[in-house]
């Protein structure tokens, strides 16, 4: 069966050229720009793996008026504690951040939530591909 | 009531001599001298069948009756009479003459001036004698006209004889009785005096008392008197040796002059010239066996004094002695109480306390010890006080052998007296102290060589510590009596309690030294306020200032300026809000934002943390201690953190924004590469090549970013600075040498003076300033032409330094001087030659560092080429950063 990523970023070009490398490998992609699409995709599929920025616009969804920085957060808080309607993924889906962010902070607000890697923009092209194909290969790794 | 008693004729011999006996037991039973004596009247107005009576006793100074008697009739008349004039009536003519008398009928008598009551006729009248002299008279009488008899007469004559010594005495006793409670405890002498001359004068009649007293050098004066004349009795001094007094002190008792003024001994005629003065009693008063004054009461009477008044002014003189005595005591603990809270030192008020023990107890020498009761050993040397016989450095060569006699004595525990008859030597701890003689020791003992006869050697002890041990040394034989061991033993108490009070305040003083030394050590304002009253109000005061508040506000500390000064000098109008809030918040208020003043004027932001020292009785406050904190570089330091937090926030959105379009480069280079390698199956050494040179570079500069900015950041963040002193010029070398490569790639020699070099240690925080030189040198790189020096040059203005880092290049125009040190503010000017890479925080830190170090940046830029076309285009400035720091910047 094919596995399904979901990338959560608004600047799709910094994630858009790992999507055919992922697809040679059987991967299907989808790619949220914000909160909203996140929480249409994440009720649409089931997805094998969440690649999310920490920073993105929230959206609707996770409230208007949450800081962009926060979004990141809110949104793996809410997948890992089941609270979106409808969700087809499983709560304890694996996570990597990928970030441009520095805030240690938000770092580990986000890694309390549990997530499998981190990686800080900008990364090596072949580090994150190789990873996610990985993660993706060895069956679930669960989060630690 | 008048003729109750009849006149009974029986009336034998035998009968009278019954009733007579009778009358007289009486006086011995009655308590109130008035109402035996009017039973006496009334029994002797039976005796010879009177209606009424009287008794009158003569006051000799006066020359009228007083007191007088009355049964049956008032006398207040009687004492109109004036005896030995016109008007002494009959009673006083009576008095004159000595002879009983009959009066048949007063009205018909030329002597009669009308002091009985109007019905009475006839009058028996005798005089009571003592000693041949008439001192009153009894007098009997009817509404009967010629009643009363011979035999009358006769028989009230026995009575009189037996009657007019009792009475006499009784009148004494009287006084006697009241003695006990005349002397109040007071500590004022004249009231004492006062006391002696009334009583003397109630019994004695007398018009004129002198009170004399003993002074340090033994010779009598005056302290107070009675009917003397003045101005005589300010000068008058008398030896011991001379005068009366001198008989008194040798007989050891009262002495009795007969005729004054004919006495060759009398040695005061001046007092008494134009007097009618006969008589003098001169009583003494004793302590410890000694003579320390006398009572003089001298009389006009013919007798002289009664046998009972000369007791009964001996046992004033003693009541006297013991009320002087204690007067003395207080008023000599009250000084010495005052010199300890005038903080006159431990020795000086013992010093206090030897000369009151000579004073007071008349000792010579006195020699007093500290005891050490934790140390359990007396502590020399003495303080004595008096005259030594030998003065033989006895005071500083003094050693305990842990045997000697005052070690023995105060083991023993008990206060020592060694009176007139026994020998102080043959005294158990004396005998058992010459046992043991040390080295260097006199073999005679100090009372040999000071001839002391008596002794007395007082423990000084308070409820719960033996604090010292007095010895009072008598070079004449002394004998204590009961009350004058009490006085001794309260000296002693008294002596004890001044002591350790001295002990306690000289530890507090020192407590409050070695506090005040500490705060004085304290770098934060510490400040203590009192509040004293005087005559025109209270005011608040600086009790203490240590020295931070001193630098911080302006003032000498070495002349404690401060201190002393109206609170209102610091505390300006915050004085009254600053109260209000420590009542309001029972005693202690921490943070409290306020200003003071500064010697100049201005106001200083501090925060103060307060608390109430001390209260009044009425719950007012009087004293308080504070702690302030200089707000001045916290405010800077708030004002700084935003700064830094903005920064922060700045720079996290700077560098997201700088990530994601590197990542964006690196992630599509790698899809490039990726679709390439698929595309054309080759995996081509160049495309590799490329791509890796690509990504490397991007990390590189992500790096750059990182170790520049941030670890600025950083550091900032720590907030703190490290003042630490070295030479200055090793770390504008160490920054020039990093850049060293840099500036080579552009032609650029960094060149650091020898004036650097020998700048002299400053006080700086070497990581900060590293920050600053290491911008300062980035800028002057980058704004410098190529091929021209960057010029390192230092100056020392005495109490601060200067390190200039010129560059020939773009210049700063200057209006944007300010520009260039704020936030993100770049110089305008642009290279179109080549793009120049900058943050816009370099200088914004630099200036910030400096001015941490109470230091500053100044920047000026002066066109160097002529040309006038590069000038406006801004090619030719020397554009130089000046870094002026302080030597110390915590003395600034």
């Amino acid at each position: 069966m094919a596995k399904h990523i979901l990338f959560v970023d608004d600047e799709d070009w910094s994630v858009t050229p790992y999507f055919e490398k992922l697809r040679d490998h059987n991967v299907e992609v989808d790619l949220a720009l914000d909160g909203d699409e996140a929480y249409d995709l994440l009720q649409k599929n089931t997805y094998d793996l969440v690649v999310l920025d920490i920073m993105f616009p929230p959206g609707e969804k996770i409230g208007r008026d949450v800081e962009p920085r926060r979004a990141g957060a809110i949104l793996l808080y809410r997948i890992r504690q089941n609270e979106i309607p409808d969700i087809k993924t499983a709560p304890d889906v694996p996570v990597v951040v990928l970030t441009a962010v520095t805030d240690q902070k938000l770092y580990d607000d986000v890694r309390r939530l549990e997530v499998n890697e981190v990686f800080q923009k900008p990364a090596r092209f072949n580090e994150v591909t190789d990873k996610l194909l990985a993660l993706i290969k060895n069956g679930m790794a669960k989060p630690k | 009531m008048k003729n109750q008693i009849r006149r009974s004729k029986m009336q034998t011999e035998r009968e009278q001599k019954i009733l007579i006996e009778e009358i007289i037991r009486e006086t011995q039973s009655f308590a109130s001298l008035k109402k035996m004596i009017n039973s006496v009247l009334q029994k002797s107005a039976a005796l010879v069948g009177g209606d009424k009576g009287y008794i009158v006793f003569v006051d000799f100074e006066e020359m009228r009756f007083r007191p007088v008697f009355g049964y049956l009739r008032k006398v207040n008349t009687l004492k109109k009479l004036s005896i030995g004039s016109e008007d002494e009536g009959i009673t006083g003519n009576v008095v004159r003459y000595g002879e009983a008398e009959i009066i048949d009928n007063v009205h018909t008598d030329a002597r009669y001036r009308g002091m009985s009551d109007s019905k009475t006729n006839s009058k028996v009248l005798v005089p009571l004698k003592y000693q041949n002299q008439v001192i009153g008279v009894l007098g009997i009488e009817s509404e009967k006209e010629a009643y009363f008899k011979e035999e009358d007469k006769r028989i009230l004559a026995v009575l009189a004889n037996q009657l007019a010594l009792i009475l006499h005495k009784k009148i004494i006793d009287q006084a006697f009785r009241k003695l006990g409670y005349s002397f109040r405890t007071t500590y004022d002498l004249n009231e004492i005096y006062d006391t002696v001359i009334r009583c003397a004068k109630e019994v004695t009649r007398t018009n004129a008392i002198a009170i004399w007293e003993k002074d340090i050098d033994r010779n009598f004066t005056i302290r107070a008197c009675l009917g003397l004349e003045e101005s005589q009795t300010q000068n008058i001094k008398i030896h011991s040796d001379r005068g009366i007094i001198s008989h008194v002190i040798a007989k050891g008792d009262f002495v009795l002059v007969e005729d004054v003024k004919e006495n060759k001994t009398y040695a005061y005629l001046e007092l008494i010239a134009n007097t009618q003065l006969k008589w003098l009693l001169c009583v003494p008063m004793f302590f410890g066996g000694e003579v320390f004054g006398v009572i003089d009461i001298y009389s006009r009477r013919p007798y002289g004094f009664l046998e009972q008044e000369i007791d009964y002014l001996k046992a004033l003189a003693s009541q006297a002695s013991v009320a002087l005595q204690n007067a003395r005591l207080i008023n000599h603990f009250n000084r010495i109480g005052q010199s300890i809270t005038s903080s006159q030192g431990i020795k000086k008020i013992l010093e206090h306390i030897a000369q009151s023990a000579l004073e007071v107890l008349y000792a010579e020498p006195v020699i007093l010890f500290q005891y050490d009761q934790a140390a359990n050993r007396l502590v020399p040397p003495p303080i004595y006080a008096g005259k030594l016989i030998e003065e033989s450095g006895y005071v500083e060569t003094f050693e305990f052998s842990g045997h000697s006699f005052a070690e023995l004595i105060v083991r023993h525990g008990e206060s020592l007296y060694i009176e007139q008859n026994q020998d102080i030597d043959q005294h158990p701890l004396m005998v058992e102290a010459r046992k043991y003689i040390i080295n260097g020791m006199s073999e005679r003992r100090f009372n040999e060589r000071e001839k002391t006869k008596s002794m007395a050697a007082l423990i000084l002890r308070t409820e719960d510590e033996v604090v010292g041990l007095m010895f009072l040394n008598y070079r004449r034989p002394q004998k204590f009596s009961q009350i004058e061991k009490k006085i001794m033993e309260t000296f002693a108490s008294q002596a004890a309690i001044a002591i350790k009070n001295s002990r306690l305040i000289e530890q507090l003083r020192n407590n409050e030294e070695t506090l005040k030394s500490i705060f004085d050590g304290i770098p934060d304002p510490i400040i203590v306020t009192e509040n004293k009253t005087d005559k025109t109000g209270s005011t608040w005061r600086i009790g203490y200032a240590n020295r931070e508040v001193h630098k911080m506000f302006g003032y000498d500390f070495s002349t404690k300026e401060l201190v002393g000064k109206n609170a209102r000098k610091l505390f300006g109008n915050q004085l009254d809000r600053l109260r209000k809030a420590l009542r309001e918040a029972k005693g202690k208020i921490s943070n409290f934002e306020t200003s003071f003043l500064h010697k100049t004027g201005y106001l200083i932001p501090i925060s103060l943390s307060t608390s109430i020292l001390e209260k009044d009785e009425t719950g007012k406050i009087i004293k308080t201690i504070g702690i302030a904190k200089d707000l001045t570089s916290t405010k800077e330091l708030e004002k700084s953190k935003i700064t830094i937090e903005k920064l922060r926030r700045t720079l996290a959105d700077v560098s997201h924004e700088f990530r994601s379009p590197l990542h964006i480069i690196i992630s599509q280079l790698g899809g490039l590469k990726y679709h390439l390698d698929k595309k054309y199956s080759t995996d081509d050494p160049i495309v590799k090549k490329v791509a890796k040179i690509i990504e490397e570079e991007a990390f590189r500069a992500v790096s750059q970013m990182n170790s520049t900015l941030f670890s600025t950041v950083e550091s900032l963040e720590a907030m703190g600075v490290n003042f630490q002193e070295d030479v200055i010029g090793n770390t504008v070398v160490l920054c020039a040498d990093r850049f060293f490569e840099k500036a080579k790639k552009r032609g650029i020699t960094i060149i650091v003076f020898d004036s650097v070099k020998r700048l002299p240690p400053i006080f700086y925080d070497k990581t900060q300033i590293e920050q600053v030189f290491t911008n300062l040198f980035d800028n002057a790189i980058k704004y410098s032409h190529f091929n021209q020096d960057i010029d390192v040059v230092g100056k020392d203005n005495g109490s601060t330094i200067e390190i200039s880092i010129m560059d020939r290049g773009l210049g700063i125009p200057k209006d944007q001087y300010e520009r260039i040190f704020q936030a993100f503010g770049r110089s305008e000017v642009l290279d179109t030659k080549r793009f120049i890479p900058g943050t816009g925080l370099g200088l914004t830190i630099a200036k910030d560092i400096v001015k941490r170090h109470k230091g500053e940046i100044i920047v000026e830029s002066i066109p160097f080429v002529k040309d006038p076309i590069k000038i406006k285009h801004y090619e030719g400035y020397e554009t130089t950063f000046i870094v002026r720091l302080p030597k110390n910047p915590m003395e600034v």
